[in-house]
C-alpha cells in the first residue's frame, strides 16, 4: 500500500474512533448525571430540571454558603432552595432561571446575593458559568445565552467529551459516594476564621463588564415579567470597610427593588467565630444571618 | 497568533490541506519554493492582521529595517571581513531604529517611571503620566530574530538575504510569531527556498508534536495555574508550606506553558515541512543552573551567547571578565523578559549562581548517580527560587512570598475539591514520567512507539485526557506577554 494512502486511511480511522469515543462517553456522562445520588451533580440537576421549590436563592459561594434553606424554609412555611454556586454570579443565574422558567414553573421570591466582583465588575470569568451549564446546553434558551458568552462554544458542545469537560470525575463520584453536605442546596462551611488570614482589603472598584450588566437587568426583568419579587442581598463580609459597590445594582434595579445590605454590620464584622474566611460565613454565621435574614423580610412583608 | 484558540484549530486543518494541494500543483516546478513561500507569507500576514492590525505594521517595518540594512552591511564585503569604525556606528544607529518599537512598546513607562523616581531622590518634582500600549504579539520574538539576523550579516557570519518575500517568510513565520523559538538565518531561510515536499512524515510528527504541545498546556500548566494563581494572588493568607508548593507548581507550570507553546509551534511548522530548533530539553533535569539553560528556552539563550556573551569577549579575557559577561548577559535576559527590576533579579541570580558554578568547577555532570540526583534537586530548588521573582509583581511581593516560605509562616491551605485535586495529581504524574522516560529512555515513549497501535492509542488516549481533563478556556501562554 503507497505511504500516503496507508497514512489518510490510519487518519480515518483515528477520527472514526475518536467520534465513537466522544459519542459513547457523552452518553454515558449523560445517563451518571441523571442518576447522581448527591453532591454537586444531584444539585444541578435538581436546579435545571426539577427545581419547582417556592423561594430560591441565587449568587455565588456567599449564596451558597449563607442562607441555610432548612432556617428559611421553617420561617417562610414554604420551599426554599439554595442555588448558588461556588465562584459564579448573574451569568450562572440568568441560566438557571432560564431553565426553571422554561418549565413553567413561577417561584414567588429570588433571594439574590450580590457580589459586584461576579455581577458587574469585569473578571474575565464569562465563560465560567459553562463548565456548569455545559450538561444542559439543549434547554430551551440555552443556546442564545451560550452564544452571548462564547460564540464558539455551541459548535464545542457538540462534543460529548468537551460537555462533560473537568465534571466526569465529580459526575463518577456523585453517582458511587457524593461526598459532599448539601441540604436543599445549601452547602454549611465547618471552618472558623484562621487568625492569620486577613491580609487582604476590600474589594477594590472594578471596571463595568456591560455584559454581566446586560445580563442584571434581564434577571430583573425575567423576575418582574413572571410575578416573581427580586430581593438583592450583600450578606456580612468580615472585613467592615468592605464595600459592596450597589451603585450599578441600584443603576439597574430601580427604587422598586428590594435591595438589603448588610456590609459594615456590627453583628457580624470582625467575628471570626463566624466566618471560615473574610469572604464567607460558616455554618454558625449563616445560621445567624437566615434567621435574620427571615425575619426581616417577613417584616418587610415580602413573604408571608 | 493564538495557537490554542478555537479559530486556529479548526482553521489549521483546512489550511494545511489547501497547502497541500497548491505544493502538490506546483510540485516539480522550479517555482514550488516560491509559490511555497508566497502561501505562507501571506497566511502569516493574514494570521497577524486578524489578532493585531496594527501589531502587522510593526513586524513589517522591523522586517523592512533589518532587511535593506542587512543588504548595506554585505554589499562588498567577503564573509568574515572585519569591521570598521564607521560600520559600527552605523551598525548601532540600524540596531536602535530596530529595536525602537520594542523599546518604546514595552520599556517606554519602566524608563520613564525610573527617571521619575531618580529625580525624585535628588527631590527634584516631575510626574510622569502612564500610557497604555497595546504591544504587539510577539515583538521581542521577533525583533531578536531579525536582529540576530542582522549581526549575523554585519559580523560576516552569513550572507544577506537577497528575496525580499523569503525574509518577510523568515521574520513572520506564524508558527513561531508569538513566542519563537527565535530562528537563525542559517536554519530558516534555506528551508524556506527549498522545492517543498508536502510528506505525510511530517504530518503525523507534527501531529504528534502539537499534541503533545496541547496536553502540556491545558492538562499541566493551566491546570497548576488554579492551585497556583488564587495563592500568588493573596499570598499574606497563605501558609509558608503553600507558597512553597505553589512555587513548585510555577516552575511546572511554566514549563509546561512554554514547551507547549514551542513543540505547538515546531508541531505546526512541521505540519508544513519546516524543522524549527527545539526549545527545551527536559531542563528539570539539568544537574546545574548552567546545564539547566543549556535545556530551558534553548533558542533564546543561544541568541544571547552569539548576540550578546561572545561580543563581550566570552570567556577568553580572563576569569573575572568572564564572570561579568555571564551576569550582564543573564541581567539582559532578564530585561528581555520585561520592563521589571523582578526579571532582572530573575535574570541576575541565574548570572551570579552560573558564575559561582563555574568558579567551584560545577558545571560537569557527576559521575556518581546519587550525586547527580542530589544536584538536579537543588538545581531545581534555585531555579523554583528565581520563579518567585519572574512570576510577582513586584520585588516587595516576591520577597513577601521568599519570606513566607523560608520562616515557615502559618497560614491557610488552598482547600481544592477533590477532582482538581485528582486532576492536579494526575498532571504531575504523568509530566514527571513522561520526562523521566524521555530523559533516560526515550525509545521507550509510547506516541513513538514502533507498534502502529501502540501510537494509534496513545494518539486517541491523549485526546480522551485533553478534551475532559484538560482546562480549555484557550487561556493564553504565559511567554505571549514576553
Amino acid at each position: 500500500m503507497k505511504p500516503a494512502l496507508r497514512f489518510f486511511l490510519i487518519v480515518i480511522a483515528l477520527g472514526a474512533s475518536l467520534v465513537a469515543l466522544d459519542r459513547g462517553f457523552g452518553a454515558v456522562m449523560e445517563r451518571l448525571t441523571a442518576t447522581a445520588k448527591g453532591g454537586d451533580t444531584a444539585n444541578h440537576h435538581y436546579i435545571n430540571l426539577e427545581a419547582a421549590d417556592s423561594v430560591l436563592v441565587m449568587g455565588s459561594s456567599r449564596a451558597n454558603h449563607h442562607y441555610d434553606s432548612s432556617i428559611l424554609e421553617e420561617r417562610f412555611g414554604m420551599p426554599v432552595y439554595n442555588c448558588g454556586t461556588d465562584g459564579n454570579g448573574i451569568l450562572l443565574a440568568a441560566m438557571q432561571l432560564n431553565n426553571i422558567l422554561g418549565r413553567g414553573v413561577r417561584p414567588r421570591v429570588v433571594i439574590y446575593d450580590y457580589y459586584a466582583k461576579f455581577d458587574v465588575f469585569d473578571s474575565n470569568d464569562h465563560i465560567k458559568p459553562l463548565a456548569r451549564m455545559r450538561p444542559y446546553c439543549e434547554l430551551p434558551g440555552m443556546a442564545d445565552i451560550i452564544d452571548d458568552l462564547d460564540p464558539s462554544e455551541n459548535l464545542k458542545l457538540r462534543s460529548g467529551m468537551y460537555r462533560y469537560n473537568s465534571s466526569f470525575l465529580q459526575i463518577i463520584s456523585d453517582n458511587v459516594r457524593p461526598r459532599q453536605s448539601v441540604v436543599k442546596g445549601y452547602k454549611p462551611l465547618t471552618g472558623e476564621m484562621d487568625a492569620a488570614f486577613g491580609g487582604s482589603g476590600p474589594t477594590p472598584e472594578g471596571a463595568v463588564d456591560s455584559l454581566k450588566v446586560r445580563y442584571l437587568r434581564r434577571f430583573i426583568e425575567l423576575c418582574r415579567r413572571n410575578d416573581i419579587r427580586p430581593v438583592f442581598v450583600f450578606s456580612p463580609h468580615f472585613l467592615a470597610d468592605e464595600n459592596p459597590h450597589l451603585g450599578p445594582l441600584r443603576r439597574e434595579a430601580g427604587d422598586s427593588t428590594l435591595i438589603l445590605d448588610y456590609s459594615g454590620d456590627g453583628r457580624y464584622c470582625g467575628r471570626r467565630d463566624l466566618f471560615e474566611d473574610p469572604s464567607h460565613l460558616n455554618a454558625k454565621g449563616a445560621a445567624l444571618f437566615s434567621r435574620e435574614l427571615a425575619d426581616t423580610l417577613a417584616v418587610l412583608g415580602v413573604v408571608r | 497568533m493564538i495557537l490554542n484558540s478555537f479559530f486556529f484549530l479548526c482553521v489549521i486543518p483546512l489550511v494545511v490541506f489547501l497547502y497541500g494541494v497548491v505544493m502538490w500543483v506546483s510540485s516539480g516546478g522550479r517555482a514550488s519554493g516560491v509559490v511555497s513561500a508566497v502561501f505562507l507569507t501571506v497566511l502569516s500576514y493574514a494570521f497577524f492582521l486578524s489578532e493585531q492590525p496594527l501589531g502587522a505594521l510593526f513586524l513589517f517595518y522591523v522586517t523592512l529595517v533589518t532587511y535593506v540594512f542587512g543588504r548595506v552591511f554585505d554589499s562588498g564585503r567577503a564573509p568574515g571581513e572585519g569591521t570598521d569604525g564607521r560600520r559600527s556606528l552605523l551598525l548601532a544607529a540600524v540596531v536602535l531604529m530596530a529595536v525602537a518599537p520594542l523599546l518604546i512598546f514595552k520599556y517606554y513607562n519602566f524608563l520613564m517611571e525610573s527617571f521619575e523616581s531618580l529625580l525624585g531622590a535628588f527631590g527634584a518634582a516631575w510626574r510622569h503620566e502612564r500610557v497604555s500600549f497595546v504591544v504587539p504579539l510577539g515583538i521581542s520574538f521577533f525583533t531578536f530574530q531579525a536582529l540576530g539576523y542582522l549581526l549575523e550579516v554585519y559580523r560576516g557570519e552569513t550572507r544577506a538575504e537577497r528575496n525580499f518575500l523569503y525574509y518577510v517568510l523568515f521574520v513572520g513565520f506564524f508558527p513561531q510569531i508569538a513566542s519563537g523559538p527565535i530562528s537563525k538565518a542559517g536554519e530558516l531561510l534555506p528551508q524556506i527556498k527549498a522545492r517543498r515536499v508536502f510528506s505525510t512524515a511530517d504530518l503525523s510528527e507534527g501531529a504528534r508534536l502539537m499534541l503533545w504541545g496541547y496536553f502540556l498546556k491545558a492538562v499541566v500548566a493551566d491546570r497548576l495555574a488554579s492551585f497556583v494563581d488564587p495563592v500568588y494572588a493573596n499570598y499574606a493568607d497563605f501558609s509558608g508550606l503553600t507558597c512553597f508548593l505553589a512555587s513548585v507548581f510555577y516552575s511546572l507550570q511554566i514549563y509546561g506553558d512554554f514547551a507547549g507553546y514551542s513543540l505547538i509551534a515546531i508541531g505546526v511548522g512541521r505540519l508544513f515541512g519546516f524543522r524549527l530548533i527545539n526549545n527545551f530539553e527536559r531542563p528539570y533535569f539539568a544537574h546545574s543552573v548552567t546545564d539547566f539553560w543549556r535545556r530551558w528556552h534553548i533558542s533564546l539563550t543561544r541568541w544571547l551567547r552569539e548576540n550578546i556573551y561572545f561580543p563581550l569577549g566570552g570567556n577568553r579575557r580572563g576569569k573575572v571578565r568572564t564572570y561579568g559577561n555571564i551576569v550582564a548577559t543573564f541581567t539582559v535576559s532578564g530585561v528581555w523578559h520585561g520592563a521589571n527590576l523582578t526579571f532582572i533579579v530573575w535574570g541576575f541570580i541565574h548570572g551570579i549562581v552560573q558564575c559561582i558554578e563555574r568558579f567551584f568547577g560545577l558545571g560537569a555532570r557527576p559521575a556518581n548517580r546519587l550525586v547527580v540526583a542530589l544536584r538536579i534537586a537543588l538545581t531545581f530548588l534555585i531555579v523554583n527560587f528565581a520563579w518567585i521573582f519572574f512570576r510577582m509583581p513586584s520585588l516587595g511581593d516576591a520577597w513577601g512570598v521568599v519570606r513566607r516560605i523560608l520562616t515557615l509562616a502559618p497560614g491557610a491551605s488552598l482547600t481544592l475539591n477533590n477532582t482538581t485535586a485528582a486532576f492536579i495529581a494526575f498532571a504531575l504524574v504523568s509530566l514527571v514520567t513522561t520526562e523521566a522516560v524521555m530523559e533516560y529512555a526515550p525509545r521507550a515513549a509510547m506516541l513513538r512507539n514502533r507498534r502502529l497501535w501502540v501510537r494509534f492509542l496513545t494518539f486517541a488516549a491523549l485526546v480522551f485526557v485533553i478534551l475532559t481533563m484538560g482546562v480549555l478556556d484557550s487561556g493564553q501562554f504565559i511567554y505571549v506577554n514576553f
